[in-house]
């Protein structure tokens, strides 16, 4: 396994063709705006290391029998499922922020079966090739970005109906040796911190969208792939030198487009190319595995914000407070209900074909539409405890100013304990999370990230069962119809 | 006296495991502590920071047995333990273990 330091220098290595502001970045390294979503993803290596953690963090490969970093492995049964979770709390709580790496671990759990099932039906190779790539990403310890969020122009048209045919990301042309790939993936989490990146279909494709339904993994690096950051809100106070303005000077996460401009795939690292009626079953289980990281990841980012919340209280001298206490306690509340998603749907795992454990995919679905609203709940309690002073406080300039600085320790003071800096500091990691740079991470994407809610609705729909319920309505109510009949 | 110490992942410890662990090396110096990968320690120690104590412990023996601590409580138990008071510095009894 890498640590933390080897880490950072093989990100240094790589020559990324990465965008922001209109400049071309040429050390994301040094980046102020970028490096505390590396400094994020490099905790992922950093807690492996310690023994304290080393239970979640690390596994043993089913492959070749070493330990490894838990993002690199294999789900060998529902034991594993559970402590992928407490792995994603653990650092959600380290970081505050988005740690980016498990969006690979689940392209790669979902690749590992649905290669597997493929290879069995169209006798391809695509299993193979995938091992054969597994083992290289489990030797050299990378970071693996997943990509499947295709532009997709307008909504209400197919891939092939789009005016413009890039709007899906497909293959433009197939040689002997490989294939030819064009297109962009948006909202890339984690991308400039990733050696390699996996790409899906975004969606289950039909009979005639077979070049729109390919699955392989480059190299971050690879010639014509192109990088363009996401701005995330209040983003360039990182480039004020500030560490109280910034609220979590330390950690943070990193969105990018990532366009693939004619890029070449070699044969080896092809998973799917063309096999539409698997398109969907590689969407649902990744859908699923990364519906299931929510409920670990928030989770975590949650404990911190409860914390600021309940700190910020202490400062105010509001702890006291009934109602305060009630709000904390419902804040627990919804965190420990997503916890709760996030272990069932794991607990109930299963075997697949291939031998690896996927989640239960009704509860990573609800698991992940509850995600959709408590997170906002958790943010508008925080913020009714914090109060005002989270948006409206000064700088930490005004705070150092010979003259001014005075008012703000005077008036700005809470209970007499605290100083005025550190309650400050608190407001400021509120606002991070709320509506700052963090925010990105724990509002918006917990209602977008692996799928909207609608998309959950869908497949809760599916699993639901409503037949069955139905039956058991009748056989209490005692009606004749015959059991089995509803529909 | 060497004894393995294997934390559970710690995703949401109810105490600070750490601590714990070094409070009880303070109190019995003479101790060794190790991680879990030592082949053949005398005591194994498996500290888990809640209830459901779920660190993988399953390949892991000591020559004396094995301890699974989940609260403080539980590490007073530890301190019952005769060979491990036997690891007081200012014990009067020369420690006959290794």
């Amino acid at each position: 396994m890498m640590t933390g330091e080897q880490y950072i220098e093989s990100i240094r290595n790589m020559k990324m063709d990465i965008w922001m502001f209109g400049e071309k970045i040429e050390n994301s390294l040094e980046s102020p705006i970028l490096r505390p979503s590396l400094n994020s993803v490099k905790a992922t290596y950093d807690l492996a290391e310690l023994p304290e953690y080393e239970d979640l963090m690390t596994a043993t490969s089913h492959l070749s029998g070493k330990k490894i970093n838990r993002f690199c492995h294999i789900h060998q049964s529902a034991g594993d499922l559970v402590k992928k979770v407490k792995m994603q709390r653990l650092l959600g709580q380290k970081t505050a922020a988005c740690f980016q790496r498990c969006v690979g671990m689940d392209a790669m759990n979902a690749l590992y079966s649905t290669t597997f099932e493929c290879d069995m039906k169209h006798k391809t190779q695509y299993y193979q090739n995938f091992v054969s790539y597994l083992k290289l990403v489990q030797e050299n310890d990378w970071v693996v970005d997943g990509a499947m969020t295709d532009p997709k122009g307008d909504r209400g048209l197919s891939p092939t109906q789009q005016a413009d045919p890039d709007m899906f990301l497909r293959v433009v042309e197939r040689r002997p040796d490989g294939i030819v790939v064009r297109g962009a993936k948006a909202h890339q989490t984690g991308i400039t911190n990733s050696h390699e990146v996996i790409v899906m279909p975004t969606q289950t494709m039909r009979p005639g969208e077979e070049d729109y339904a390919v699955s392989f993994a480059v190299p971050v690096d690879q010639k014509g792939i192109l990088m363009i950051i996401g701005r995330q809100s209040c983003d360039t106070r990182k480039l004020e030198g500030s560490c109280l303005d910034v609220g979590n000077s330390e950690f943070g996460g990193m969105e990018a487009l990532v366009v693939f401009d004619d890029v070449f795939v070699p044969n080896d690292r092809i998973f799917l190319n063309g096999e539409v009626d698997f398109s969907g079953m590689l969407v649902e289980r990744f859908a699923g595995y990364h519906r299931q990281s929510y409920g670990g990841c928030k989770v975590g980012v949650g404990d911190v914000l409860i914390g600021a919340a309940a700190l910020a209280a202490d400062y105010n001298g509001a702890h006291k407070a009934s109602h305060i206490k009630d709000k904390l306690i419902e804040m627990t509340h919804l965190n420990e209900t997503l916890y709760s998603c996030g272990i069932a749907c794991s607990a109930e795992g299963h075997k697949t074909d291939s031998g690896n454990y996927i989640i239960d995919l009704l509860l990573a679905n609800v698991c992940k539409q509850n995600i959709t609203r408590f997170p906002y709940e958790i943010t508008r309690l925080a913020e009714d405890i914090a109060g005002g002073l989270m948006v409206t406080a000064p700088s930490e300039k005004d705070l150092r100013h010979e003259k001014i600085g005075p008012y703000i320790e005077k008036y700005l003071k809470g209970v007499d304990s605290v100083s005025t800096e550190d309650r400050l500091k608190v407001l400021r990691l509120i606002e991070n999370l709320t509506l700052g740079t963090a925010a990105v991470g724990y509002r918006t994407e917990s209602m977008h990230g692996a799928g909207s809610p609608q998309a959950q609705r869908i497949m809760i729909a599916r699993q639901g069962n409503i037949a069955r319920k139905k039956d058991l309505a009748k056989a209490i109510a005692k009606i004749k119809e015959p059991i089995g009949s509803a529909k | 006296m060497t004894v393995a110490v294997k934390y559970c992942g710690g995703c949401n410890p109810r105490y600070d495991r750490a601590k714990m662990v070094d409070e009880l090396q303070k109190q019995y110096p003479r101790i060794t502590i190790t991680g879990a990968g030592e082949p053949e320690p005398d005591l194994v120690l498996v500290v888990c920071g809640c209830s459901s104590r779920c660190a993988d412990h399953s390949g892991l023996r000591g020559r004396y047995g094995k301890y699974i601590l989940s609260s403080p409580e539980d590490f007073k138990a530890t301190h019952k333990e005769e060979r491990i008071c036997q690891q007081k510095s200012y014990s009067p009894v020369p420690s006959a273990l290794p």
